[in-house]
């Protein structure tokens, strides 16, 4: 008992070791404490298409979708910001293909109509085909963050973020749509459109008193 | 006796890494080169931990002894190991290399912001306000055999949590020199010491100290100043998910600060040892020990 005791007074006088709580029957060593933590993630969409005239092609994303490729911890939090860090596409051309280009939109729809967002400055981005390499018939990851629509990306923030927040909420559709130049002429490729969006989330967590950013309430 | 080691070594490693996370969850904040930045200065305060108060004795006694003790010890980070320089992700515009100072680990709560092209944002996760770092274990050394002291430290068991499985095994030994230089007034002597610590199968540290003691004993009391090239490597491994693809993300990190400084004091009474330490190697780490002495 003797050894016990200095053990702990040692222990104690060093640290307010938190599994310690349970073993002197004392609650002050510790408290859940507020943490401030960040999650990263991609959302990528991807688009086949064969077409020789005008097309539309259109990715559903639901809110679990978000929420799950997020990967906030399931214990209760409160979001902060949610935040599009970066955005890329790379397309690969089907040896088919006969397009030396195509236009391209990107858009951002929610289903119950509450935005409807185009996510290049631009209009009709003019993306080459026959730019790519016979072998390995694919571009690099094209970064696109310079051809932003920077108001629609702020709002696609917003709306990330209430697919965190909110249980019920409309789904979310990427939308591409694009011509083929020459005119008629078949374009096959597969094109990815990928967002990189970083989560950031206060959270309680069980440590000694003065460690987190204050108590949880 | 063993439940009580048990608690106080599950009780410091929880305590240190926050309890009911997942280790994964402490480490992905990032899985880029931004990674070794933010956590090595976990990796030299466990270091550092390790190394302080591992000799209770400044003399090596010439008959046979057996000392069994625990030692606590606690470092606190210096205020430069709670920033590192990172850089942006490769794919955030505009790139900025390497001059944003942002948290480490154990560095502050709030995360950094960085404004990007058109409404894009980079976001540097803050850390864990780790104030000090505490470990306690338990120690075995025995001596008087050819003027030289072995020593060793082993513990094992599994954390709750998916933390992992927690190993640790320590060897030394410290041999005299007193007996080549009997002209000198002070007790000399050279160590070494190896101790690997696992967190299966997330992470692997190992750690060499060179050591090199000048001190002096009386009957009941002993001090010594310790000198000391360290080295260590740290091994993480865990798995993370991003786009619902789960990847393995590998940190190999080396210490920083090779060189360590230790003062220790000792106080024996009847069979009772007491100790204690203040080291130095870019962080102060504190150490006090009890051990029992045959």
């Amino acid at each position: 008992m003797k050894n016990k005791f200095i053990l702990c007074v040692i222990y104690l006088s060093l640290s307010g070791c938190c599994g310690m709580t349970d073993f002197l029957n004392t609650k002050e060593l510790c408290a859940d404490q507020i943490f401030t933590e960040t999650r990263q993630v991609t959302i990528k969409s991807s688009y086949s298409v064969d077409e020789n005239k005008i097309w539309l092609i259109a990715n559903k994303i639901t809110g679990s979708d978000v929420k799950k490729a997020l990967q906030i911890p399931t214990q209760a939090h409160t979001l902060k910001s949610v935040s599009v860090t970066s955005a890329k596409i790379n397309y690969t051309r089907a040896s088919e293909n006969s397009s030396a280009s195509f236009y391209l939109n990107l858009g951002a729809i929610a289903s119950d109509g509450s935005f409807d967002l185009l996510l290049l400055k631009q209009q009709n981005q003019v993306l080459p085909l026959f730019d790519i390499p016979e072998v390995p018939l694919i571009t690099k990851a094209v970064n696109i963050n310079e051809y932003l629509n920077g108001k629609a990306i702020s709002e696609l923030n917003k709306a990330l973020a209430r697919y965190i927040t909110v249980a019920d909420v409309a789904d979310i559709s990427f939308i591409m749509t694009g011509e083929p130049f020459p005119k008629n002429s078949r374009t096959k490729f597969n094109l990815d459109f990928t967002l990189n969006v970083t989560a950031v989330y206060e959270i309680c967590r069980y440590v000694p008193l003065g460690q987190g950013e204050r108590v949880c309430e | 006796m063993k439940h009580i080691l048990s608690l106080i070594l599950v009780v410091c490693l929880q305590s240190s890494l926050l309890q009911g996370q997942k280790v994964e969850d402490l480490f992905d904040a990032y899985v880029d080169e931004n990674s070794a930045g933010y956590i090595q200065p976990l990796a030299d305060l466990f270091t550092a931990n390790l190394h302080t108060g591992t000799r209770e004795w400044s003399s090596i006694d010439t008959s046979f002894y057996i000392r069994i003790g625990m030692v606590a010890s606690i470092s606190y980070p210096s205020t430069k190991q709670k920033t590192f320089l990172a850089k942006t992700d490769p794919d955030f515009t505009p790139l900025v290399a390497g001059d944003t100072r942002v948290p480490t680990i154990i560095g502050s709560i709030q995360p950094v912001y960085v404004d990007g092209v058109n409404s894009t944002q980079y976001v540097y996760p803050g850390g864990y306000n780790l104030g000090s770092f505490p470990l306690a274990t338990p120690q075995v050394t025995i001596g008087g055999i050819f003027h030289t002291e072995f020593m060793g430290r082993y513990f094992a068991f599994e954390l709750d949590d998916d933390l992992g499985k927690i190993s640790m095994l320590g060897l030394g030994l410290r041999h005299s020199l007193n007996p080549y230089l009997k002209m000198i007034p002070l007790d000399l002597s050279i160590g070494y010491l190896y101790q690997k610590f696992e967190d299966a199968p997330y992470l692997v540290h190992n750690t060499h100290l060179m050591s090199l003691h000048v001190g002096k004993s009386g009957r009941i009391w002993s001090a010594q100043l310790i000198g000391a090239f360290q080295s260590a490597r740290t091994d993480i491994e865990y798995q993370y998910t991003r786009n619902a693809e789960t990847k393995v993300n590998k940190i190999n990190l080396s210490n920083k600060q090779a060189m360590a400084i230790e003062l220790s004091a000792a106080l024996r009474l009847a069979f009772i040892n007491v100790h204690s330490s203040i080291q130095y190697s870019g962080s102060v780490t504190a150490a006090a020990g009890v051990s029992l002495q045959f």
